[in-house]
């Protein structure tokens, strides 16, 4: 009795250990889509998607630029998701000395990547003029520097 | 039992009966029920999370902060009903570990010491008992930072 009890157990603890490492498939691509450029200029944020898409540590990746300012969000694997910090501002400091910028935003947190889609999108239907762009790109920044 | 010498030999002879009829304690099984319990509870908590990030201006940095106010909120409410009370006895540490466990302790203190009065009774028993994780909180993530601060240092 106490044998099978104990087999149960057992089997369950395995189980969810194995479970955890189902989909992890970190071979792929990162995953992109570039914004047209023809009624606004993200000419900077399609070449550091291109930059970045050689990694081996992105998953997905998005940016937006309002003039010489960008925000890049990226997901990474989520077995590399301890190395998550030493990631983030290794790229930051790639990108910022690949296009000698100053103003280089790398986020990670789910909050400003679902933002950045939202604005993506937005530019994407053309549904958004340049000052806005410039606005929301503000906005976004500042809400990925809040701290607790 | 190291102190044997002392008992006569039918005191010996009991305690060797008793501890074979006595009841073991169900460690194993304990475990399980607080981390199911306790991971329930995280699953929640992190339910709430994602609430506050997708439908708030909160992200994943300060999301915690409103988390922890409803989970205590929830929580209140909980031990006031009596209901917290069979969740800690089903599920142990399960219930505790958590933070609605620092809730239930405040909450719990606060009701049992109403009648003695709001100052005397609620306020100075309220942190009976979450005082200590208070203390030992701060001081362990005190020692914590110590020992960060001088790895940096040392390691670069």
């Amino acid at each position: 009795m106490i044998k099978l009890k104990n087999s149960i157990y057992f089997f369950l603890i395995l189980f969810f250990l194995i479970g955890c490492q189902a989909n992890d498939n970190a071979a792929n691509d990162p995953s992109f889509t570039k914004l047209s450029t023809t009624s606004h200029n993200q000419h900077l944020s399609n070449q550091i998607k291109d930059y970045l898409a050689s990694d081996k540590d992105v998953t997905t990746i998005s940016a937006v630029n309002a003039g010489k300012d960008v925000i890049v969000t990226i997901e990474i694997p989520h077995m590399k998701r301890f190395r998550l910090a030493t990631i983030r501002e290794k790229l930051e400091k790639d990108i910022k000395k690949e296009f000698n910028l100053d103003k280089v935003e790398v986020s990670t947190d789910q909050k400003i990547i679902m933002e950045l889609d939202k604005l993506e999108k937005r530019i994407e239907r053309d549904a958004i003029t340049e000052d806005e762009i410039k606005k929301e790109v503000g906005r976004i920044m500042k809400l990925s520097k809040e701290e607790t | 039992m190291n102190n044997d010498k002392s008992k006569t030999a039918e005191e010996q002879n009991y305690h060797k009966l008793q501890q074979k009829k006595e009841l073991k304690r169900p460690v194993i099984l304990n475990c399980f029920k607080a981390f199911f319990v306790g991971g329930f509870i995280c699953l929640i908590g992190q339910v709430i999370t994602t609430f506050y990030i997708y439908f708030f201006d909160f992200t994943e940095q300060t999301a915690g902060n409103p988390t922890v106010a409803t989970i205590i909120f929830f929580t209140m409410l909980l031990t006031g009903f009596g209901l917290y009370d069979k969740l800690g006895q089903f599920a142990g540490a399960g219930s505790a570990v958590p933070v609605t466990g620092f809730g239930n302790a405040v909450i719990s203190t606060a009701i049992e010491h109403r009648t003695e009065g709001f100052i005397l009774g609620v306020g100075s028993n309220m942190f009976k008992l979450a005082g200590s994780v208070i203390v030992y909180g701060v001081f362990s993530a005190f020692i914590i930072a110590i020992i960060k601060t001088l790895f940096m240092k040392w390691m670069g």
